[in-house]
């Protein structure tokens, strides 16, 4: 049955409001340097663009706009969601049962440029209806999520006189802070390193992390496609990780049908239980991505959370579902810091093909979200309803409120 | 001086730490507190040493493609084949140098080091002698500070021009444009406002302000009207990329700057990557623009001396763009704003100094004028040291 009590909830406001994020608290955090490709170190913060949608019934949706404000402006996301005000929560999926079962059309267009949008509306939705965001989707499959440090970078050009051992020295970090895996960025031979150095120092960078870490915690790879143009190389690598226990592989190379065949023969060799994973760029369904898939090529597949959604995440897991491949799913996250962590821990507590979350390891001190309890490197999944995750409002009217831009 | 040739040349990569984050400007999200110097040095026969940057070549190249080029244009070459000199002062390139130099000025500067220090004459004399006998600088880390600490919001970039002040700057540029993509453009505008008159009330009346909108008045032409109104109280000395250089735009900004009986300078020209280019020619030629701003390190000593040929008598002033170019960026443009005519000031992101000598005294908002052959720098050795294990050699 169509679940009425959503016609009471009318939306009335928008704020979008930037908010910084440290790694580690502000003038005392670390740097986070490049990857493979990026000029700009990603520094010592990143910002979310947090999006609070609320109704006349005094509910607030929560989610992070920053995939627009990267690619767009204020002024264009203001003329885009104007046309939210004034709808009622039920116009924009179909919910039954507690269960989200299809999307308006009016608003499908919408939702699938603004993925993040539907983050909020999730959160809404879920609080309308008494339930966390993920029964929206299905059952709970699992009672806590991983979740991976995201934020090893090329902290050996930050840290130079340390080389290598500058990212073991931030893994050592990492994990006694609680983490048990971790993700070192690789493919120094893309553009920063002269190509053959730079294929010793990624291998000597997971050979110095494997040994400061010990074995019991996942490294995860990820270059940026780093080694394109270069197979050889790419070769030479995973021949000298072979015995370093890899959890994955990720973006090593472009996405093409003859380098992911090499790379799966090269893996299959030398370290057969390491994950092939990729897609981080793209939304899953007719894409290479899924070629790869039914190629046998891809263990995992990586669209980004926010640029999905829960609804097109979960529409895409269905699909791969019903296609009979064995793919997984990592939904990307590292933008999406504080709450795209908390939209895929839902996606994750209803999603048996999910992985694990990627984690930028932000600290906000804007945020309330307790029941996320972080412990042995996972966090715990909500049983309160929506997002589960809250504002300090003193913190946000003191500070905050002057930056905001409002829609009404 | 005939055998004298360059032996070998090192590539390193080093961060290079400002004294605070940097946050964003009309476009760029933040700046943050470290970028990466591309650091190259060419050793001569006798041991001489050029040195420079070469940061641009890295935003689109690889370290692969950039070690290849380096390679082809320096290593082995004859010291006397880098500049043609006559009467002990630069007139071009060297023979064959002319392609390297081409879309690399920074190999231009090295040259003019090298040079030097194997004649022993300071690249200020290279360049035709000093006309000056300090050059002036202004601080360019005023980003969008109130981002970064949203609870004093335009209160903290009136708080950091004043710390810059405190520390012996006689000029700020405040970057501006904040409705151009973070906020709508009318909040925007109005926060830009409250920034400048809160600088002005921070620093007091005898502090030169610039203001910098990165294109952020695109499209606002109404909004610039405006905000050049209410700004113009706070006696402001240049307005710089408030809009994309059209003549149309300029006509207007000119017609405010009239209206609302501004004097401040309309400069721009750091985006011009093949100066002088028909855009900017136009505004030169209609008496629009005041200053001109391609990159020092980019554009490098022989195409400024060229540029500054071709401004003769058109009253426009050489303003070299000079950020993300690090402390060698402050030593470039002081020695070529001793040899300008009609140099205004050196854009300073007051870097932590880290593997070049220091800079020369600072007083009054003015550097003084380097004494040694070249540049008048070297490498500090102790602070290069910890970035050694990522150099690229070549050698002969």
């Amino acid at each position: 049955m169509p679940d009425k009590s959503l016609d009471t909830h009318i939306i009335k406001e928008i704020r979008i409001t930037p908010v910084e994020g440290y790694f580690g608290s502000p003038g005392k955090g670390r740097i986070v340097g490049r990857n493979s490709k990026s000029d700009n170190n990603y520094g010592i913060n990143q910002r979310e663009w947090l999006l609070q949608v609320t109704t006349d019934s005094g509910l607030t949706g929560l989610s992070n706009a920053r995939p627009a404000m990267n690619k767009g402006s204020m002024e264009d996301l203001y003329n885009d969601f104007s046309d939210l005000i004034g709808q009622s929560l039920s116009g924009f999926f179909t919910v039954s049962s507690g269960r989200v079962t299809d999307i308006n059309p009016r608003w499908a267009d919408l939702i699938d440029q603004y993925g993040f949008l539907d983050v909020a509306l999730f959160d809404l939705i879920g609080q309308a209806l008494g339930q966390p965001s993920y029964t929206l989707l299905g059952d709970k499959v699992r009672d806590t999520v991983e979740g991976y440090d995201s934020s090893l970078y090329f902290q050996d050009l930050v840290n130079p006189a340390e080389g290598a051992n500058a990212v073991a020295i931030e893994a050592a970090e990492a994990v006694e802070k609680g983490w048990r895996a971790i993700k070192l960025k690789l493919g120094r031979p893309g553009k920063w390193f002269e190509p053959y150095a730079g294929t010793r120092r990624d291998i000597e960078v997971v050979e110095s992390v494997r040994a400061t870490v010990g074995d019991d915690i996942k490294i995860l790879v990820d270059a940026n496609n780093g080694y394109d143009g270069r197979l050889d190389l790419l070769e030479d690598f995973v021949r000298g990780i072979s015995d370093l226990n890899v959890y994955w592989m990720e973006e090593m190379v472009t996405e093409e049908i003859p380098g992911y065949q090499k790379l799966n023969e090269w893996r299959d060799k030398y370290t057969p239980n390491t994950l092939v994973v990729d897609g981080e760029t793209h939304k899953g369904r007719d894409t290479i991505y899924w070629q790869l898939m039914e190629q046998g090529l891809l263990d995992a597949i990586q669209p980004d959370m926010l640029h999905m959604g829960f609804w097109q995440f979960h529409r895409l897991a269905q699909k791969i579902e019903a296609s009979g491949y064995d793919t997984l799913i990592a939904p990307h996250n590292y933008n999406a810091a504080y709450l795209g962590l908390r939209a895929d821990i839902q996606f994750g507590a209803a999603t048996k093909r999910f992985v694990i979350a990627e984690d930028s390891t932000l600290d906000f001190e804007l945020y309330q979200g307790p029941e996320y309890v972080f412990e042995n490197g996972s966090y715990g999944v909500p049983r309160s309803p929506g997002l589960a995750v809250s504002i300090d409002q003193d913190l946000y009217d003191r500070v905050y409120r002057q930056h905001e831009t409002l829609i009404n | 001086m005939a055998s004298e040739r360059i032996e070998s040349v090192t590539v390193t990569p080093i961060p290079s730490s400002y004294r605070k984050e940097l946050g964003k400007n009309a476009y760029i999200d933040n700046i943050g507190t470290q970028r990466l110097e591309w650091v190259v040095r060419a050793r001569s026969t006798s041991g001489a040493e050029g040195i420079s940057i070469a940061n641009r070549m890295m935003r689109e190249g690889t370290v692969e493609t950039m070690l290849a080029y380096i390679k082809g244009a320096l290593l082995g070459r004859e010291i006397d084949d880098l500049l043609e000199i006559t009467n002990g002062v630069v007139t071009g390139a060297g023979p064959g140098m002319d392609r390297w130099y081409r879309h690399n000025g920074w190999m231009t500067i090295l040259a003019f080091d090298l040079v030097g220090k194997v004649r022993g004459v300071s690249a200020i004399d290279l360049l035709g002698g000093k006309k000056h006998d300090s050059v002036p600088a202004y601080d360019t880390t005023l980003y969008f500070q109130d981002f970064l600490n949203p609870e004093k919001g335009a209160q903290q970039v009136g708080d950091e021009a004043a710390e810059a002040v405190a520390d012996g700057w006689q000029a700020l540029k405040l970057k501006t444009g904040r409705g151009g993509k973070w906020m709508l453009p009318e909040a925007g505008m109005q926060r830009d406002i409250d920034v400048v008159l809160s600088v002005r009330e921070s620093v007091g009346p005898d502090v030169k302000i610039y203001v910098d909108a990165n294109f952020g008045y695109d499209n606002h032409l109404d909004l610039l009207d405006q905000f050049i109104k209410e700004v113009t109280p706070a006696d402001i000395f240049w307005f710089e990329e408030m809009i994309t250089h059209n003549v149309d735009g300029y006509k207007a900004m000119r017609a405010s700057l009239a209206k609302h009986g501004s004097k401040a300078l309309l400069v721009c020209g750091e985006v011009d990557r093949n100066p002088i280019s028909e855009a900017f020619q136009d505004l030169i030629d209609d008496g629009l623009i005041d200053g001109y701003q391609p990159d020092i390190v980019g554009h490098g000593y022989l195409g400024w001396m060229d540029l500054e040929r071709q401004l003769t008598g058109t009253g426009v002033r050489t303003i070299p763009h000079n950020f993300g170019n690090g402390v060698f960026g402050s030593y470039a443009s002081i020695v070529w704003g001793a040899a300008s005519e009609t140099y205004v000031s050196l854009e300073d992101e007051r870097n932590i100094p880290h593997y070049l000598t220091a800079l020369p005294e600072f007083t009054n908002g003015a550097y003084a004028l380097p004494t040694g052959p070249g540049l008048g720098m070297d490498i500090d050795e102790a602070g290069y040291a910890p970035h050694a294990k990522h150099e690229n050699t070549m050698e002969v």
